[in-house]
């Protein structure tokens, strides 16, 4: 007969195990492979210390991406909170439709990142997109016009990414708001506190600690992400929105300089371990 | 009782579960059927079928070294005019007594394209042979690194979709090996377009697999509706240079805002393919070995060449708004072909398997009739845009997987070529073998959409076969490497985010480096 702790371990070993081949196992290859030259062609691993690491200053792809990236995370994440706070705040009002609202809302996160960039497509196209249409109707535009330049496209892809994410956010910092007593409302209004006085005296302490979660979520899935961009712009025009993800990417696979690719991976994470860190110090002393 | 109102009727506990036994009894009986039904196929004898193919014969002569004989076929031309004769042979086949095929499956990967009659193709040589054969199917647009990443795994492929350029990769690495090994590879040799067996053989001249199909791609399509508004009906281009003044003069005439929608979206089969095209048609250097990468696959270009000649016209004419802008921020086929059934170009230079589509009125709001390739004049037009079968060497069984080969990328026991002449038929793919554009039937299904235009379209498409771009960089495995990296390169030198010069030297410098690399240069 098992013990309960035995049991317990039972139950939780295919879950460590699964952990293990899928998670740990290739994070930790990862990393090792980071330290060799692997040449397919010549079928050599050879060990080359932090080479690989020392190669990214000098490749200014890797730099332009990242500041892609950045670029990117910072107006991601910006949208992201600025979005979900709005819908939260209105979702939590009284109003006729609010179910159909809340469905409303939550059903950009229901779409994967591919769905997102074919709906991003259809959007700005200059020929078939619907804002091209829609302005056009309004007489306010005469000729298509081309969204998704060199100069602008990081924030379409910023936009996009946004609404896709922002729901989530929009659902914790809601959940938020419902912990808020009534009371302190009505009395916020018999003193007569405008509505910025509201919001900054009585809702955002309690929902600031959802909108830092919001925030740091945003920020690890924006720096991770990859497929927006890959299949709305490839990240062109030119390298104009080459995420150090799809850099990363390509040269991974495409070229196979694996130890490279590994190279970068491990920086990326690093980057955004910090931002992460950085968050949850925020959220501690919140607490 | 209707439908819907069973569906409203409460079901009684009872009732669901002597339903439930109903309906898994039929699925056990199903399952059963289907298992017997399969080690039956395999071990009866085959059935009967009969085989209507149709025959382009002129005149025949054997060819090849000693111990080996070839039949070719040979077009017989009186003038200009293509003479041929056409007799249609039914025979009947009985497939042999098929044995119990014990061994496992075989493995078939392939990209997605048509999966429901490649499907079909499967089960037919299943049927004949006898034969499983799992199909296992990867995400197009990382094909390549998916199946790298097989065959690194050490999983046992029998055979494998590539493009040219991925073949030769997988030979080069032990993962894939040439065809030249069959005991048919002189009749399959002799049957090809020498344009395609040129193009599908190693730098040292053996036929890396058997053709799945070859196209062009930025070969130019007119919108006619674009010409008569400019007041230029019916005219053609017979080179680039002729293509943009062509569009400078639509513009002028207002007949298009940007009358060109070129080749150039954000992927290595957009912009970089148009590259090659364009270099290898504007200079008559199909190989491209003499303006751009030599036949030792080193550089042969510089500031104040040919390639910085081509995109210094590329920047020119997005300056001079002849070409849609748009099209740098399309990361793929869907996007391009998206953009050019719009109607609104003139010229819409794409990969010839996207033809039909223009022709297509449920696709295309180009009027019937109106969209045409550009007849090959002065020079050709588009480059090669690769298929092939390609025959692992770690295989589930040798003789199996050769059939299976051979089934696919030649004929079937029966004489028949089925799955080039399928294609021909459904999706208008071009075919390494000549014949194939030449059957009756094939040219019957060509005649369905291109109407009385039949003749003089097949007709550009043999001379694009003889005369697109061929680049020898393909056959070498550095060519992927360097695709992926000139892509963005090109597209920002074309919009004008980066200097001709700074592209150029950019270009020269990473094939320099994986000359190294992959060569020991």
């Amino acid at each position: 007969m098992l013990s309960d702790r035995q049991l317990a371990l039972l139950l939780v070993l295919p879950l460590i195990f699964l952990q293990f081949v899928i998670c740990i196992y290739p994070i930790v290859y990862s990393l090792w492979l980071s330290f060799y030259d692997v040449r397919l062609m010549a079928r050599t691993m050879r060990f080359v210390g932090l080479t690989n690491y020392l190669k990214l200053g000098a490749d200014p792809l890797f730099k332009h991406s990242l500041i892609i990236s950045l670029r990117f995370v910072a107006e991601t994440v910006a949208l992201i909170v600025a979005i979900s706070l709005f819908a939260a705040l209105i979702m939590n009002e009284r109003i006729k439709g609010k179910s159909l609202l809340k469905v409303a809302v939550i059903m950009p996160w229901a779409l994967s990142e591919f769905a997102v960039a074919i709906a991003a497509r259809f959007f700005l196209d200059r020929n078939y997109g619907f804002l091209n249409a829609f302005l056009k109707n309004l007489g306010v535009i005469q000729e298509g016009i081309n969204f998704l330049t060199a100069n602008y496209a990081v924030e379409w892809l910023a936009i996009f990414y946004a609404w896709n994410v922002a729901p989530i956010g929009a659902y914790f910092i809601l959940s938020a708001l419902q912990t808020i007593p009534e009371d302190l409302y009505k009395q916020a209004k018999i003193d007569g506190a405008s509505a910025f006085l509201r919001f900054r005296a009585v809702i955002f302490p309690f929902i600031s600690y959802a909108v830092l979660i919001t925030a740091a979520l945003a920020t690890i899935l924006a720096a991770s992400s990859i497929v927006l961009c890959f299949a709305l712009t490839g990240g062109g025009p030119g390298f104009a929105s080459l995420l150090a993800t799809l850099y990363d990417f390509r040269v991974f696979f495409y070229n196979q300089d694996f130890g490279y690719g590994a190279a970068i991976s491990w920086i990326l994470l690093a980057l955004v371990m910090v931002v992460v860190v950085l968050y949850f110090t925020l959220l501690t002393r919140r607490r | 009782m209707p439908e819907d109102e069973v569906l409203k009727k409460k079901i009684s506990r009872r009732k669901a579960i002597s339903r439930l036994a109903a309906a898994a009894a039929v699925v056990g009986v199903g399952v059963v059927a289907g298992v017997g039904g399969y080690f039956a196929g395999a071990s009866a004898a085959g059935p009967a079928q009969t085989v209507t193919a149709t025959k382009t014969v002129t005149e025949t002569k054997t060819v090849g070294g000693p111990g080996a004989t070839a039949t070719v076929t040979v077009t017989e031309t009186a003038g200009a005019a293509t003479v041929t004769k056409t007799e249609t042979v039914t025979q009947t086949i009985t497939a042999p007594a098929k044995t119990t095929v014990t061994g496992p499956p075989l493995q078939f990967v392939h990209w997605h394209y048509r999966d429901d009659i490649v499907h079909s193709y499967v089960q037919k040589f299943e049927e004949y042979y006898g034969e499983k054969v799992e199909e296992i199917l990867l995400a197009n647009e990382n094909y390549g690194p998916l199946i790298e990443a097989k065959f690194q795994a050490g999983d046992k492929i029998d055979m494998c979709y590539g493009n040219f350029f991925m073949v030769t990769r997988f030979i080069a690495m032990g993962w894939c090996r040439d065809v030249e090994t069959l005991p048919q590879i002189i009749q399959i040799k002799a049957e090809m377009y020498p344009s395609i067996v040129e193009a599908y053989s190693t730098a040292d001249g053996k036929l890396a697999g058997l053709p799945y199909f070859w196209s062009a791609r930025s070969v130019p399509v007119v919108n006619d509706v674009i010409l008569e508004k400019a007041g230029m009906a019916g005219e053609r281009p017979a080179t680039w240079d002729e293509l943009w003044d062509m569009s400078r003069q639509i513009k002028a005439a207002g007949a298009a805002e940007y009358p060109v929608m070129p080749h150039w979206f954000n992927a290595f089969y957009g912009i970089q393919w148009d590259f090659e095209a364009e270099l290898g048609n504007a200079y008559d250097d199909p190989d491209l070995s003499k303006t751009f990468v030599s036949k030792d696959f080193e550089p042969v270009f510089d500031v104040g060449t040919e390639v910085a000649e081509l995109l210094k016209t590329w920047q020119d004419v997005v300056n001079e708004g002849l070409v849609d802008p748009s099209v740098f921020g399309q990361a793929g086929d869907s996007d391009h072909v998206s953009a050019i059934v719009t109607g609104k170009y003139a010229f819409c230079p794409t990969a010839i398997y996207y033809f039909k589509v223009m022709n297509d009125p449920s696709q295309t709001t180009i009027p019937v009739g109106k969209a045409n390739l550009v007849p090959v004049k002065k020079q050709g037009w588009g480059v090669i845009d690769t298929g092939l079968y390609s025959w692992p060497v770690n295989v589930t069984d040798e003789e199996r997987s050769q059939k299976l080969l051979l089934f696919f990328g030649w004929r079937t026991p029966w004489g028949e070529r089925l799955t080039a002449t399928s294609w021909a038929k459904t999706d208008a793919l071009n075919s390494g073998y000549t014949d194939t554009i030449r059957r009756a039937d094939v040219i019957a299904a060509y005649r369905e959409w291109l109407g009385d235009r039949t003749e003089e379209t097949l007709k550009i498409m043999d001379d694009i076969a003889a005369t697109m771009s061929r680049p020898f960089i393909y056959k070498s495995p550095m060519y992927l490497e360097y695709a992926n990296f000139a892509f963005p390169v090109l597209s920002a030198v074309a919009s004008g985010t980066q200097s001709v010069d700074d592209g150029v030297k950019t270009l020269r410098d990473k094939l320099v480096e994986l000359h190294k690399k992959y060569h020991g240069g």
